[in-house]
């Protein structure tokens, strides 16, 4: 049914196919004509001849082949006086009507090819004659389509969709963090959640991205006035000793030389902290006294010797320390002789001297009061200690701080007692390489000053110079240069007579990355952007195979695979709990992970998309294997719980035979032949089945009995009225093929089961693993036709017209020779003209960035 | 429960009660829901929330879209005028039948397929508060403005927020929903205007806080004044594009500076508003799975919104249209849309029965809720306009007239109760509307394919 053309290869523009009407020099030449990007003026007038010329030469053929047959099969229902669904197709008759109403000529040809018209109860054309009146038609549209130039079309200011939120986060700041999950579901427009059009904010989500804004912004930068200090401090029962020891009147904890001191004490924040240790020798007689101070993993910390307190006065040793954060200890001992150097002091035992059952006896002494004890022989004791105090943090290790910290506060302004100094120097040194990023592009100065400002007016009323830069960051967020793309000719591009004009080099690094990526362009698609060179086709190429590579192209199985073929309807999908125990979210995961796990295996690898329908293995998790009754591979590659398994021995073949998409396209209790039939026709062969028309009989009128019948007779029952079987004809079986899969997608083929079928043509099957190898045989272009088609509306984000036909033709066509590997397919997507090019939109104004 | 036993259960922020001693529990999922006395509420309602304007006796308006049609026959009541009976699918509302109009005639015709082909549910659920046709695209979306938003238009400024939009299920999430219509229509029935739905809460502790706000007043002061000055950054961005592009564009840009213009108002009010007086409501966190909760929970938060007057606008779709969830806990295990392809089935005729009687049920309770909080010298459900309806009638035909349509509350006296109104067939749903809109105060001359106002209601 698709013809590419091997016999003209025009170029860059579309290509060209010759039909059943045989027009070959003609078209060639008109072809080459309007082809032709820069016609030299002088050949104008006889290029307009030939150009008419042909256009009378088509309408002639069109009429005495065509037309004669749409009048003869149509209309007699779909006339000017009794128009049947109020469709008239008399306009027809010429084809300056298809010129500005393809949509009308598409329908009508995508019925006639379905088989959908004429209804049943008509006179029918034959098979031969459906084929060539589809194909007049086709060739009809095609013509006047694409003999112009392909446009490239127009793609609305683009808002972010919720994954593509998330990404661009994640990827500016280097920090997941999930926010999109408390904004409204996007809707979805030609399939595909990131279309412009119908991508609409609404007040209310408005206020999330400013709530979800000033989440981010004081996640990725702390401010550190805003961190909290705290000073602990541990005397009297707060203090514990390991062996003899006494408390004094004061409550100073007194202990002999073979005994030691320790507190124990919580760190919220990991960082410097300033630690202050009073006590005094507890001898007045043998004098100072020199004690260490260990950590709680026994290496010493600071050494220092105590006077006695004769006079009352007590004496303090003060360090810093770095601690972690949690819980921690002191240790406090004596030692006999003051150490020159705290390196010469040896580490506390601490295994042995401070094992459990000693830390549960202090432990239990911090519960209880001290008791005082006023007859203390002080000469036997070596040391009081008072108090233990732990300040701060006044400094921050880094691992305090999240990643994107430094990254951010590049420059801090500096502080001359309260009053900031150079507060805009810095935080523009901050914000302007932050902007150019988060805005996909060279930020004006006007721009820039204004986000400086609200740094400036932070810290003139008194908030810290971080909070400044949060608020920036906070606006920076919510600014429509960040949540929308908008498309703007860049400064010294004017627009082609056609309207159009290319893209820039950062405009078309950012269409590439939230196509492959769905996120933002990385610093070095910025770079290359910033130089000039992502034009480059070869530069271009390199790129996208870099991409490709990248683990964050896995978003086009998630997010592309994910709603071309419906994975995402999978949640919500319930079944009956006493047919189908265990079914439940897991598995559901599981279902989906596996499909999108072979598609992502035949992008990287860049293998023919065909093999997504007919590939003799698959990716399975245990979840899955256990569902398949499948072994699950003892080792597979790294660490994801996917391995890959051979399906030779198995009655599966391609994604059809995935439990996704077998789960997917049933109800709850039962299979629906009729569902998987409409699921192939619209995702793989790319013609969603027309709706049932609106006044569809009720089949008891006629049918009263059939309660008892099997699904498979009630659905022939079906097809006996003329209006349901003209389609369900084709859609029902196909579906029957997969009747040896249950509705969670369990093989149940053998004796009892009915999996047999017949595709047009005469292409018989048997089951599903027969009926996928069948399509895959002979469908192929027109699955990868459907693919490209899928591709282009994701990757331009909007609705295909029918004139992106001819450009979908030329990508599909241009990969045919190598039967249609998916990353080729994905280059050509990105080479293409309505990928590199846009419609500018009339009244606007063109001197931009 | 004393107020650390309370802040350890570990719902955080939770509004204290004040002056409201009795606390009512209720209903699990595991999660407990302290409901404040209501009546006892009302004095304080007055104080910290009614209208500095008090003249003025507000009007409610709710709307709630069922989908799937019903089962004609279970839904039609005997009788007529003053004298009639409640139908078997509606008799969950015995107990406030004074209260309430059952409206019969009613149609969308815009719903209908003319040279659109398929698609009625998608049409179903657009025609429902709009009356206008819905262009068949699956992206460039248009419509027209709903009866909310013409209600909620004129309102703007009068309350914390001009409207709520509540649902239980999201938008779907890939393919077309509905035969060539993008899931927009599927998904809404509020409309801002021709191309702007208004997407739905659907996270009751969400909603909660869009109503109410999160409850911290400390840091609030410095907040709104921070956002004051990141709006005006941010518009600035937003006035430099909007020079430059096209039409297209700048109507999403529009959309962009509403948000923008609705925030900088929604400060202003709370600014103006004694932020210390929230209502003691506790919502739980996170998603509810179980329909009945969920759905009740959302009326009770629609109740608390209507009597502290933070909105009188309200729309709730119990489910998208062509919804098909399977309403297990009622023993029907099929999904709803399946089902109402019925083919005159009498056992799937039977389930979908006990569906819309189901669905009807959560009306009931959110009625009785209405009518058990005092307002003014009635109840709340007495000065409220409380419409429950499905815009298809039959399911099984998709035909767009004979609407089950059950309108409820006097709105303050001028609407009289205890009806059974019987209209010709065909006679649009916008009459009804229109008619609406003049009660609640806020007319307009035409609505969608309306042909005058609905003779008999006021």
């Amino acid at each position: 049914m698709l013809r590419f053309s091997r016999q003209l290869t025009l170029g860059t523009a579309c290509n060209h196919f010759i039909a059943t009407i045989t027009l070959t020099v003609v078209a060639s030449l008109a072809a080459v004509v309007a082809m032709a990007q820069t016609p030299v003026a002088g050949d104008a007038v006889e290029e307009k001849a030939t150009v008419d010329l042909v256009a009378q030469q088509r309408e002639t053929e069109w009429q005495a082949g065509g037309w004669k047959m749409v009048q003869r099969f149509c209309i007699e229902c779909h006339n000017a006086d009794y128009q049947e669904a109020e469709i008239d197709l008399s306009p027809l008759v010429s084809l300056k009507h298809a010129e500005s109403n393809p949509e009308v000529w598409t329908r009508v040809l995508q019925m006639i090819r379905f088989g959908a018209m004429p209804p049943e109860d008509a006179e029918l054309p034959t098979d031969e004659e459906r084929r060539a009146m589809g194909d007049a038609i086709d060739t009809a549209v095609y013509n006047v389509t694409c003999d112009l130039r392909p446009k490239s079309g127009r793609v609305t200011a683009r808002r972010l969709n919720r994954v593509e939120y998330n990404n661009s986060i994640r990827d500016l700041f280097g920090m997941s963090i999930d926010l999109s999950s408390d904004f409204p579901s996007d809707e979805v427009g030609g399939g595909f959640d990131n279309n412009a059009d119908v991508l609409a904010m609404p007040p209310m989500l408005f206020e999330k991205y400013l709530d979800a804004a000033e989440k981010v912004a004081t996640t990725v930068l702390l401010d550190p006035a805003s961190l909290k200090k705290e000073t602990l401090e541990m005397s009297g029962e707060r203090i514990a000793i390991t062996g003899e020891g006494a408390t004094e009147s004061f409550y100073g904890r007194l202990f002999p030389k073979e005994s030691f001191a320790w507190v124990e004490f919580e760190i919220q924040l990991p960082g410097v902290y300033r630690v202050r240790v009073t006590g005094s020798a507890a001898s007045k007689e043998r004098g100072p006294q020199s004690i260490v101070v260990y950590d709680a993993g026994g290496k010493p910390l600071r050494s220092e010797s105590f006077k006695h307190a004769d006079d009352g006065g007590n004496h303090t040793a003060s360090f810093d320390h770095e601690f972690a954060s949690g819980k921690t200890r002191l240790i406090v001992a004596t030692i006999d002789e003051a150490p020159k150097s705290i390196a010469d002091v040896a580490p506390f035992a601490v295994a042995e001297r401070l094992d459990e059952a000693a830390l549960a006896a202090g432990r239990e002494q911090f519960e209880k009061s001290l008791e005082v004890n006023r007859k203390i022989d002080f000469e036997t004791m070596a040391f009081v200690l008072r108090k233990v105090i732990v300040d701060g943090p006044s400094d921050f290790p880094k691992e305090a701080l999240p990643p994107s910290q430094s990254m951010i506060a590049k420059r801090v302004a500096s502080k001359r007692g309260d009053k900031y100094t150079e507060v805009e120097r810095a935080a523009k040194a901050c914000l302007e390489p932050l902007l150019v990023r988060a805005f996909r592009g060279p930020v004006d100065s006007s721009t820039l000053d204004r986000y400086v400002g609200l740094v400036v007016a932070a810290t003139d009323r008194g908030a810290s110079y971080h909070r400044g830069l949060q608020d920036a960051i906070t606006a920076m967020l919510v600014s429509p240069q960040f949540l929308f793309r908008v498309e703007l000719p860049a400064t010294g591009m004017e627009p082609d007579e056609a309207g159009e004009v290319a893209l820039s080099d950062y405009q078309l690094a950012t269409r590439l990355s939230y196509f492959l990526w769905s996120s933002m362009p990385d610093d070095e698609l910025l770079r290359l952007a910033k130089d000039g060179k992502l034009r480059d086709a070869k530069v271009l190429d390199q790129q996208v195979d870099r991409m490709l590579r990248d683990p964050k192209a896995t978003s086009l199985a998630e997010q592309f695979a994910a709603q071309w073929l419906g994975l995402r309807n999978l949640e919500g999908m319930p079944r009956d709990e006493s047919i189908f125990p265990g079914y439940d979210a897991g598995l559901v995961k599981s279902m989906a992970g596996e499909t999108e796990r072979l598609f992502t295996h035949i992008l990287q690898q860049n293998l023919p998309v065909g093999e997504l329908l007919d590939a003799d293995y698959t990716f399975i998790d245990s979840r899955l294997a256990d569902h398949y009754a499948m072994e699950y591979p003892a080792e597979g590659a790294g660490d994801d719980p996917f391995r890959r398994v051979s399906l030779a021995d198995v009655p599966r073949r391609g994604v059809l035979t995935h439990a996704s998409i077998l789960t997917l396209t049933s109800y709850p209790t039962r299979t629906s032949p009729v569902q998987r039939g409409k699921w192939i026709l619209e995702s793989v062969l790319g013609t969603p089945a027309p709706e049932p028309p609106p006044n569809v009989p009720e089949l008891e009128e006629d049918e009263s009995a059939t309660a008892n019948l099997s699904v498979r007779e009630q659905l022939a029952v079906h097809r006996a009225n003329p209006s349901c079987a003209s389609c369900h004809r084709v859609m029902d079986q196909m579906g029957f093929g997969f009747e040896d899969f249950d509705a969670v997608g369990r093989y149940r083929g053998g004796p009892g089961i009915d999996a047999s079928g017949e595709l047009p043509g005469g292409r018989a099957f048997n089951g599903g693993k027969d009926l996928a190898v069948t399509l895959r045989k002979t469908e192929s272009s027109r699955f990868a036709m459907t693919v490209t088609e899928k591709l282009l509306a994701f990757g331009l984000g909007r609705e295909l017209s029918p004139a992106d036909r001819c450009i979908t033709e030329q990508i599909a066509g241009h990969c045919e020779p190598n039967d249609y590997p998916l990353a080729d397919l994905v280059k050509q997507v990105v080479a293409s003209r309505p990928f590199q090019y846009f419609q500018v939109e009339t009244g606007a104004n063109h001197d931009s960035k | 429960m004393t107020r650390n036993e309370k802040s350890q259960s570990g719902w955080g922020s939770v509004l204290w009660n004040r002056g409201l001693n009795r606390r009512t529990l209720l209903r699990g999922a595991g999660a407990v829901m302290g409901l404040p006395c209501l009546e006892a509420m009302t004095p304080m309602a007055k104080s910290a929330f009614a209208s500095p304007d008090t003249a003025e006796k507000p009007v409610r308006m709710a709307f709630l879209f069922v989908p799937n049609g019903v089962i004609q026959p279970k839904w039609n009541c005997e009788g007529e005028g003053t004298d009639w009976k409640l139908s078997e699918t509606l008799s969950s509302l015995e107990s406030v039948k004074s209260k309430i109009n059952v409206i019969d005639g009613l149609a969308q015709d815009n719903g209908r397929a003319k040279a659109d082909g398929a698609g009625d549910h998608a049409r179903a659920a657009a025609t429902f508060l709009t009356s206008a046709r819905p262009l068949k695209t699956s992206s460039r979306v248009k419509l027209g403005v709903s009866v909310d938003q013409v209600a909620a238009e004129q309102l703007a400024g009068k309350t914390r927020l001009a409207s709520i939009e509540l649902g239980l299920v999201g938008s779907r999430n890939a393919g077309s929903c509905d035969s060539g219509y993008s899931c927009a229509y599927s998904s809404n029935v509020s409309w801002r205007n021709e191309t702007t739905p208004m997407a739905k809460e659907t996270i009751p502790r969400l909603a909660f806080e869009r109503l109410f706000g999160s409850g911290d007043t400390h840091q609030r002061r410095e907040r709104n004044q921070v956002r004051r000055s990141i709006l005006d950054v941010v518009s600035e961005d937003a006035k430099t594009l909007i020079n430059k592009v096209g039409d297209t564009d700048r109507r999403k840009l529009d959309e962009y500076f509403s948000g923008v213009r609705e925030l900088e108002m929604r400060i202003e009010m709370t600014e103006a508003q004694d932020r210390e007086a929230l209502p003691d409501l506790d919502v739980p966190y996170g998603r509810i799975e179980a329909f009945r909760e969920h759905a009740r929970l959302m009326f009770d938060l629609l109740v608390v919104a209507f009597q502290t007057d933070a909105t009188r606008v309200a729309t709730f779709m119990l489910d998208n249209a062509g919804g098909n969830r399977s309403y297990t806990e009622i023993g029907v295990k099929e999904a709803h849309h399946g089902l109402s392809h019925h083919r005159n089935d009498p056992e799937t005729v039977a389930k979908i029965e006990k569906i819309d009687r189901y669905l009807v049920e959560q009306y009931a309770y959110f009625l009785e809720k209405l009518d058990s909080v005092a307002d003014g010298e009635g109840t709340l459900l007495d000065n409220s306009m409380i419409l429950y309806g499905s815009a298809l009638g039959d399911g099984n035909r998709h035909t767009h007239h004979d609407l089950p349509i059950v309108l409820a509350g006097g709105a303050g006296g001028k609407i009289q109760t205890g009806r059974r109104m019987q209209y010709p067939t065909d006679t649009p749903m916008g009459n009804l509307f229109l008619s609406m809109l003049d009660v609640m105060g806020t007319p307009a001359e035409t609505f969608g394919d309306s042909s005058g106002r609905l003779t008999g209601l006021t």
